[in-house]
């Protein structure tokens, strides 16, 4: 009932009648259903408070429909949408739901009462209860899990029962698709650290952190990811984290002198053996001498070998001694990246070379040069600076000066660090500050500086901008570029590389097959990993497992580096599932990845040698060193192994078992709910408040977790919700709070057999885990809405329903390969289009 | 309507929402307070009479996550005639420099019909007094918080307006309670009704900020970063294509951001001095005690210097599943928490609650030890301690645990057991700490009258 919205609609009615907006688009595309139909099938009321100057424009709206041949009753008063699906709803409401609920519910949540904080009486109409949707779905979820109404007392049929279920799931969720409203409101978003950082490293080509290095607060978490639109809040802490930001990387990028000749001093590093240090350079071409300042360890009597490569290229072998020395190489080097390494090559002591103190220690790495040639500036500075005041653009003509070389060096610029195109009057806003800068009597590059830095505290660059245009088919699309920011931050989490601003630029971003190739290539890049820890990390909760603090005492296994190591696993798990891999992969893949510290975990070989093998103690120190304190042989190398017998997919992976485990011991609650919620969508409903969660009070010492699970349940109104999750999580009662395999807790056996709330039993982890493959379609929907949430970084709406079904159903063909779900994402009208309740602007010219 | 001095709680207001057993509950016992009420707010009265003020009042909210063993929190007796609980022992030394305050509430953690979630809504109930709207992500609301009241009254004056500390990442994974986004748990300052303040977390940032050893203070830079602003503050007109109402709010907040930054960067030019021998923290800090005390270390010397005179400081998350292997207590807090009465875990929650006090003793300590004016830093300042939770396992939200230290500038009484009606809002309180600093809160939040202090 919004004036905006009245106006809007009767604006466009009075230019090009009905193809001129997505509005009236949408009115013609269901008065034509209307007439189809020949019922109120759906048309949307929302409009009465116009003012009289529009009354006739409704009138002529009225006539055109009356033209039609279609019936016109009287308009309803209030702002609800009239379609079939509604008024369906609205008359089971009235004759069969809210009677069933006055009979069954009444007594404790009616008529003023509002037991554990429940009442129903306020839900008058549909809008009501739906804009209260988490009370329904928690209502919908005690119902459905036989918790409420009571148990005991309750007298609700099985059929009831299922028909209130039913009702509330399609009045939350259900949509009319035929005439669809608007995909719902996208709110600008802020960068969030991590697209902030990536922005900031492909924008300048620097390996930089500057959340990290500077510290940024926290991003809040909403809808369960942390690029979410509305929760992306920016108080004045997190401004001046951004200007502190903005000012550090000011001094990395620009260069304050042309310097003839650089002198570059690297930082060294103590290698282990085949370990390399690695020296990303980027230079003029030129003779260059390489000074390399090295020592062997610590108390060494012998000697080692180090090589010198570059680019990968074997270079120079030579020895190292117990003593600091330097060598000295002359090169010759192209122009462009390059990258200097240093490898511990060679060790005459295979019985000792892994000791802490036969280190490889390189003090420091210079490169110094060119001796002839032009002098270089570093790589970010040459690309930013790309003219100087002294420039000429022949040979004949005047220097450029100050105010034209600034112009040129932010025109460039601009575009890429706002990632659209950009006005004169943009540019020109910059160049001034760079001449206040001038002015305050600092030089060329000092004033550039600061032009950079209010580059990066502008709302342009800290936020998604977005161009809107209307399209052809009368919705409202997003233009090139802006579709080339959404691929880019959902896929890369960053900008858009020079290739997809070229495409955005031919105006073709917008069709399929573009889409396609775009999406296809972009997986394959490795910056498509940023769906690693920005998505499925999220998704799964791995980041929480940072959080975990295990009894280390119980568990003496555990440490930060094999908790890096199990992320690092189902993150790499999760890589092979995007490119290759499909919703049914994700939970019987019979592969995973590991490196020697969690094949020993696992109890796997690791290339040929047994698990038992795999550690090999510190010299010096007798023990066991059960803790495994110390380093494994090749421990940064990652394999790809066949799983063991008793686990599949990732349900059975150590970073979700840990993850979902207490600091002293595994709980099945835990597990049963995160699977439920997590994997297949259906989260059990939250324990009503003053409940307790399970815990030993009730029984005596020496009772497995399964007969106090079964206490606690034998309580009929925590029944309900734990039969659904209880058993899935007894199912993986084998895996310890590590995740570890176990047969025995204590002197008590596992049993891990069970039964399902829908009849089906099992006997351990793998039968498990084969009967909830079944339910891909629910676990592939799951995953769709979780995607999509994370795609466009606000929560789903009703309306999405439309889209989350179109993708679900073009993926199923395809056997629900991940690719094809994102490929779907990305073509889906609500990844495409902007808010059509935003009022109308003209694009940016 | 508010009352004030007469009686010690003023009556509901109409509007304020309360589910039908609280209004009963509190009606019950309003008549039971107004019958034997009257001398409360004396207790809170000067010890000695009214003193003028030889330095600025400081103000600090403390809160930990969770609740408590409560049995063993709240203290038995009243007046100054009361024993110190089994939790707040480590405090012995430190008896005679608080209230404990007791029948205080936070009704607005309730429910109220939003069923499950009493973690996120204790946390952004703790300070604002208000019912948060009960989302996970879309248009977070709940209401100002009381430091950020007073920051705006009070706050100018000092380099930063206010401090606003924790120790556990905001950024986490998942829902964080129930249905309700992380923002709730994770913050208890709420700079407008939508905008969290935001925490410092690590100590070396957070005394960067504080001291700005990084602050360029020539006046060149200076002007510099003014016309940056400046620039910045233009750029509205340049923001293509978003006029949708909540793109105008997320706006709004950038711009008033940037605004405050502008006033502040005008006003204050010049470093602080730290006293001699002041160091930086380290990068990360040792131990979870570690990183309390430096935090607490911190606040000390924010106050010494007045470089704010206002902070709060989230001991953990609301919710935080954080274990304390220092104290043998190896369990989650939050797993902890719902105790479902079993011995056992009942007293670790009570190992966890004498832990956080024991940390809130150094404190009072510090502040003790340091001069300020005419007397010490605690002479002159107000610190509420506590939590919107009072056990962990029935999560409810009145009979808080709340102390109030210092003197708040005007040698107000302490070593007091303070006992108001069941159901008081905990924003009364609230009002009477502004209105130490000159700051009117009016009814924010859920307050129905004001508790002074002296």
């Amino acid at each position: 009932m919004s004036p905006s919205r009245c106006t809007r609609l009767s604006d466009a009615l009075a230019s090009d009648l009905f193809m001129e907006s997505e509005y009236d688009a949408f009115v013609f595309r269901c008065a034509l259903l209307m007439k189809t139909s020949k019922s109120q099938r759906c048309f949307r009321l929302n409009c009465f408070g116009w003012d009289s100057k529009r009354t006739f424009l409704w009138t002529l709206v009225g006539l055109i429909l009356v033209a039609q041949g279609i019936a016109w009753g009287d308009p309803p008063t209030d702002a609800s949408a009239i379609d079939a699906l509604d008024t369906r709803l609205t008359t089971e409401w009235t004759e069969a739901i809210q009677p069933m609920l006055q009979t069954h519910c009444g007594e404790c949540h009616m008529s003023g009462a509002t037991e554990g904080g429940v009442g129903l009486d306020d839900y008058a109409s549909l809008a009501k209860i739906r804009s209260h949707e988490s009370t329904w779905e928690q209502i919908r979820g005690v119902i459905r899990a036989g918790a409420m109404p009571p148990p005991e007392t309750s007298t609700l049929s099985q059929q009831d029962r299922d028909q209130l279920i039913d009702w509330i799931q399609r009045a939350l969720h259900d949509v009319d698709c035929g005439c669809r409203p608007p995909v719902p409101e996208v709110t600008i978003r802020r960068l969030n650290q991590f697209e902030y950082d990536n922005t900031v490293r492909d924008l300048f080509g620097l390996d930089v952190r500057p959340s990290k290095e500077i510290g940024f607060v926290s991003d809040d978490v909403g809808n369960g990811f942390d690029n979410q639109g509305e929760v992306l809040t920016l108080p004045p802490i997190a401004m001046e984290k951004y200007l502190q930001s903005a000012a550090w990387i000011s001094e990395r990028v620009i260069a304050l002198e042309r310097e003839p000749f650089r002198k570059q001093n690297f930082e060294g590093d103590s290698l282990r053996f085949a370990q390399q240090l690695q020296i990303p350079v980027y230079v003029a071409a030129g003779k260059y001498n390489v000074s390399i300042r090295t020592r062997f360890g610590d108390d060494q009597k012998d000697s080692c070998k180090a090589r010198f490569l570059i680019d990968g290229k074997s270079i120079e072998e030579w020895e190292i001694v117990p003593k600091d020395e330097t060598a000295k190489y002359t090169l010759d080097l192209e122009e462009g990246d390059h990258t200097l390494a240093i490898e511990y090559s060679d060790d005459s002591d295979l019985e000792t070379r892994d000791a802490p103190n036969r280190r490889l220690i390189v003090h420091s790495v210079r490169l110094v040069g060119p001796e002839s040639g032009q002098p270089a500036f570093p790589k970010a500075h040459a690309k930013l600076v790309i003219a100087t005041p002294e420039d000429r653009d022949t040979p004949d003509a005047l220097p450029i000066g100050f105010v034209e070389a600034t112009r040129r060096v932010f025109r460039g610029f601009l575009p890429r660090a706002y990632r659209r195109q950009v006005t004169d009057e943009e540019v020109h806003a910059v160049m001034m500050v760079c001449q206040k800068a001038q002015e305050a009597g600092f030089g060329y590059e000092e004033s550039l500086r600061f032009g950079l830095q209010a580059v990066l505290v502008a709302p342009q660059f800290l936020y998604r901008n977005e161009t809107s245009q209307t399209i052809a088919n009368g919705g409202r699309g997003i233009d090139g570029f802006a579709i080339a920011n959404r691929i880019s931050y959902f896929l890369w989490a960053t900008m858009p590389d020079e290739e997809l601003l070229s495409v955005a630029g031919t105006g073709t971003l917008h069709e399929p097959e573009v889409l396609k190739k775009q999406v296809d290539r972009m997986l394959k890049d490795p910056r498509a990993d940023s769906l690693l820890s920005g998505f499925f990390a999220q998704w799964l909760g791995l980041r929480n497992l940072k959080k975990i603090d295990v009894d280390r005492d119980k568990f003496p296994f555990w440490s930060d580096r094999l908790r890096d190591a199990m992320v690092r696993e189902t993150e790499m798990f999760c890589s092979s599932m995007l490119r290759e891999g499909s919703i049914g992969d994700l939970l019987l893949a019979d592969y995973t990845f590991v490196n020697p510290r969690l094949a020993e975990f696992y109890g796997l070989d690791f290339e040929g040698q047994d698990p038992s093998e795999l550690y090999r103690r510190r010299p010096g120190r007798k023990g066991n060193d059960s803790r495994r304190q110390g380093t494994y042989d090749n421990e940064e190398k990652w394999i790809r192994v066949p799983l063991p017998e008793n686990r599949r997919g990732m349900m059975t992976q150590a970073a979700v078992l840990a993850l979902t485990s207490n600091p002293t011991r595994s709980s099945p609650v835990k597990r049963g709910k995160w699977i439920l919620e997590t994997v297949l969508g259906d989260p059990p409903p939250s324990a009503p408040p003053n409940v307790p969660t399970l815990e030993q009070a009730t029984a005596a010492e020496g009772t497995s977790l399964r007969e106090r699970l079964e206490i606690h349940r034998a309580n009929p109104s925590c029944a309900g919700c734990h039969k659904l999750m209880d058993p899935i999580g007894l199912g993986l009662e084998n895996f310890d709070a590590i995740g570890r395999w176990r047969d025995h807790e204590g002197s008590i056996e596992i049993d891990a057999q069970g039964e399902l709330v829908d009849g089906r039993t099992f006997s351990g982890p793998r039968e498990l885990v084969a009967i909830l493959a079944e339910r891909q379609d629910s676990m592939a929907q799951n995953f769709v809405q979780r995607l999509l949430t994370y795609a466009l970084g606000r929560g789903l709406q009703r309306p999405d329903k439309c889209d989350v079904d179109k993708i679900l159903e073009q993926s199923q063909s395809q056997g629900y390969t991940i690719r094809s779900i994102v490929e779907g994402i990305v073509l889906s009208d609500a990844f495409l289009q902007r808010s059509t309740t935003s009022p109308i602007e003209p694009a940016n010219p | 309507m508010n009352q004030r001095h007469e009686s010690p709680i003023g009556h509901m207001s109409p509007g304020s929402r309360l589910d039908r057993r609280t209004v009963l509950k509190g009606i019950g016992l309003k008549g039971l307070g107004a019958a034997i009420a009257l001398p409360m707010l004396d207790q809170m009265r000067p010890a000695w009479g009214a003193l003028a003020p030889s330095s600025p009042v400081r103000l600090a909210w403390v809160f930990f996550p969770n609740g408590t063993n409560a049995d063993r929190w709240i203290p038995k007796g009243s007046g100054s005639d009361w024993e110190l609980s089994p939790s707040l022992e480590p405090l012995a030394d430190c008896r005679n420099d608080f209230n404990v305050i007791k029948g205080l509430a936070q009704v607005n953690a309730q429910s109220l019909g939003d069923g499950p979630g009493d973690h996120a809504r204790s946390a952004s109930a703790f300070l604002t007094g208000a019912h948060p709207y009960k989302t996970a992500g879309s248009k977070i609301r709940v209401g100002r918080s009381a430091d950020q009241i007073a920051a705006d009254a009070y706050g100018r004056g000092t380099r930063l307006a206010s401090i606003e500390l924790g120790t556990e990442e905001g950024r986490d994974a998942g829902a964080c309670d129930s249905g309700y986004s992380c923002a709730y748990s994770n913050n208890i300052s709420w700079r407008s009704e939508s905008l969290p303040t935001g925490k410092e977390i690590q100590p070396k940032a957070a005394f960067t900020r504080l001291f700005g050893v990084s602050g360029n203070t020539d006046p060149r830079q200076l002007n510099m970063k003014a016309s940056i602003l400046d620039f910045v503050a233009e750029q509205r007109k340049h923001l293509v294509d978003h006029v949708g109402s909540e793109d105008s709010r997320k706006l709004d907040e950038y711009f008033t951001s940037v605004r405050e930054i502008e006033q502040r960067i005008a006003r204050f030019t010049t470093p602080v001095a730290l006293p001699e021998g002041t160091q930086e923290p380290a990068e990360k800090p040792s131990d979870s005690t570690e990183h309390i005390r430096l935090m607490y270390d911190l606040m000390v010397l924010a106050f010494r210097t007045d470089t704010t005179r206002i902070a709060t400081f989230m001991l953990a998350n609301e919710g935080s599943n954080r274990a304390f292997p220092m104290i043998e207590v190896k369990d989650g807090h939050h797993q902890l928490s719902h105790h479902e009465n079993n011995q056992e875990n009942i007293d670790k929650i009570a190992k966890i609650d004498r832990y956080y006090s024991e940390q809130f003793a150094y404190f009072l300590k510090r502040m003790r030890e340091t001069q300020d004016g005419d007397g010490n830093l605690l002479d002159h300042s107000l610190i509420m301690y506590g939590g919107a939770i009072t056990d962990g396992n029935r999560h409810d939200h009145h009979d808080l645990p709340v102390l109030l230290a210092g003197r708040g500038g005007r040698g107000m009484a302490t070593g007091r057991l303070v006992e108001y009606p069941q159901y008081t809002p905990l924003n009364n309180l609230f009002r009477g700490m502004l209105e130490t600093v000159g700051a009117d809160g009016g009814n924010f939040g859920d307050a129905n009258g004001i508790i002074s202090l002296g």
